[in-house]
């Protein structure tokens, strides 16, 4: 059984990697149904990943209490016999949980023309509580990032240092003078920091692109090493010794 | 230049089936792969820092590491060898960790990566005739996937009773239970922050919330290529202490956590392999743009003595 269940995940695996990559030759049905498959299974999975991982251990078992004993009661002690169920009585409290839920449930009155304010008061707590957390992550990302761009331009007895410093104030201050809108870009100076910065913009890009280059690549080389090691090894499993 | 059939080679070379170039990255990605040669890997500024700062952590302190495994099999290659050289060296160094992810996509790997890693060690370890077992709840525990990834995350940081605030592993057992987490309190007891991931956004939630007013651990990152330009942002700040440059990071990490017996030529590992194929690669591309833009200089020229503006008449 195990070993029928590994033939055949892997199996599929082959296929399902040969389908996505035929686009390369062309657009095609084996192609697109693959691609559905896909989405299909991705939803599918978080969705049973929800449930099972968050939903029924941390809400639904303890509000509905069920298997309250093996939940709280240590594992040594119920490998000892012991009964501690009697210890453990239900906490009403856990019903509270029942609130957010019921409040959360309310989005879904978006589809009713009647009840459709309910939603909106739901969107407005999520964009409330995402602004509030978004101002707070926001100075914590960036304030130490502009902190760190204030560099002094000579580090004494380091010339590399130096360099890089110089280097970067000059990147800053340039591509900065690039994203100045509110006034032309004609004066002497001006001129130049901005036309560097596109180019120094430019660069980047390259540095962007190449790098997601590589990355594409890795991708590949996994598939490709899951066909050597695992796929055409599974065919002469199969071909037996 | 005509040749026979009356398309010049500039039009023959302008022409080429885009087909033709996906066979010639595939056989250069798959041609090393196929054989058992590693090259050494170039020294990696990034990664030598990510191992200073493991290397630095105090081993035996009742701390332990987080693992944010938050990548799936879209970015599997390149974030599984970052995490499994990471999990290694902690575990050769006995610092415990436990696994976690924001994305439900990670569900496996958490729990079959460092599965993998404890029985390579556990190998190593009955060769060298060592007792030590590496075990799931004394060297590592496996959180599992939580959803609503900022509020998680910034409750984690704040929480004073961290065993109460997770619950249960993804093996249903109560954290407080778990040898190697019951000596955790708040985020003081996570010396180190690992964080993988190729997710847009992942990175940055650990980088914002995994933190109270006065504490800060240790921060690690491994990205995707993609990203490697924009974690560089992150680094000079100091916000993380090391990284992992795609999988050329890993690999270079792999070497210096293996010493003296990391062998490339003859046994090459994950991430060893991995980045012969991508060196290959890279040369059969950088061959290909040069050729493509000869190609484009001829057309070009070709064009500039059809106008009789200049060129060979």
């Amino acid at each position: 059984m195990t070993d029928a269940w590994t033939f055949y995940t892997v199996f599929l695996g082959g296929v399902s990697t040969l389908a996505i990559y035929s686009f390369l030759y062309r657009e095609n049905p084996f192609y697109r149904a693959f691609e559905h498959l896909y989405i299909g299974i991705a939803t599918g999975l978080g969705m049973v990943t929800l449930l099972e991982r968050w939903l029924w251990p941390k809400l639904l078992k303890p509000v509905l209490n069920v298997g309250a004993e093996t939940y709280a009661t240590p594992p040594q002690l119920v490998a000892q016999g012991a009964d501690l169920t009697s210890a453990m009585p239900y906490n009403r409290w856990l019903l509270l949980y029942l609130v957010p839920v019921i409040f959360g449930l309310g989005y879904y009155t978006i589809t009713s023309a009647r009840y459709n304010w309910i939603a909106r008061v739901v969107i407005s707590f999520t964009l409330g509580y995402g602004g509030g957390l978004a101002f707070k992550g926001f100075f914590a990302e960036f304030i130490p990032q502009v902190v760190s761009s204030f560099k002094p331009l000579v580090v004494p007895n380091s010339l590399a240092d130096s360099l890089n410093h110089v280097v970067f104030t000059a990147t800053l201050v340039c591509v900065m003078t690039y994203f100045f809108f509110s006034f032309e870009h004609d004066k002497p100076g001006i001129r130049q920091a901005s036309t560097s910065g596109r180019w120094l913009l430019m660069i980047s890009f390259g540095a962007f692109f190449g790098a997601t280059i590589m990355a594409r690549m890795s991708l590949l080389i996994e598939r490709l090493q899951f066909f050597i090691e695992q796929w055409f090894p599974n065919f002469q499993r199969l071909a037996g010794p | 230049m005509s040749e026979p059939g009356g398309r010049t080679f500039h039009e023959r070379l302008m022409k080429v089936d885009r087909r033709l170039v996906y066979l010639f990255v595939l056989l250069a990605l798959t041609v090393p792969l196929l054989s058992d040669f590693g090259m050494h890997p170039a020294r990696m500024e990034t990664a030598q820092m990510a191992f200073d700062t493991v290397e630095g952590l105090p081993a035996g302190d009742g701390k332990m590491a987080w693992l944010a495994m938050d990548w799936g099999p879209s970015t599997r290659a390149e974030n599984e060898p970052q995490t499994q050289v990471v999990m290694e060296h902690l575990m050769r160094r006995r610092i415990p960790f436990c696994t976690f992810s924001i994305t439900y996509q990670a569900e496996p790997f958490m729990n079959s990566l460092p599965e993998k890693v404890a029985a390579d060690l556990n190998r190593e370890n009955e060769a060298q005739g060592v007792a030590y077992r590496y075990e799931y709840g004394k060297d590592w525990c496996n959180i599992g996937y939580r959803p609503a990834a900022t509020l998680f995350v910034r409750g984690l940081a704040k929480t004073k009773d961290v065993a109460g605030y997770i619950g249960v592993d993804a093996r249903g057992t109560p954290v407080r239970e778990i040898p190697c987490m019951s000596p955790v309190r708040t985020v003081r007891d996570f010396s180190l922050l690992a964080e993988f991931t190729g997710l847009v956004g992942a990175f940055q939630i650990w980088v914002q919330f995994f933190q109270t007013e006065d504490y800060v651990p240790k921060f690690i990152h491994g990205c995707t290529s993609i990203t490697i330009p924009e974690a560089f942002i992150y680094l000079d700040s100091k916000q993380i202490q090391g990284l992992f440059e795609g999988v050329a990071g890993a690999a270079y990490y792999s070497k210096l956590i293996k010493g003296d017996r990391f062998d490339p030529v003859g046994h090459p590992d994950l991430a060893t392999k991995f980045m012969m194929s991508l060196s290959l690669a890279h040369l059969v591309i950088l061959g290909l743009i040069v050729v493509g833009n000869v190609g484009l200089w001829l057309q070009a020229r070709a064009a500039k003595a059809k106008r009789g503006e200049g060129g060979r008449p």
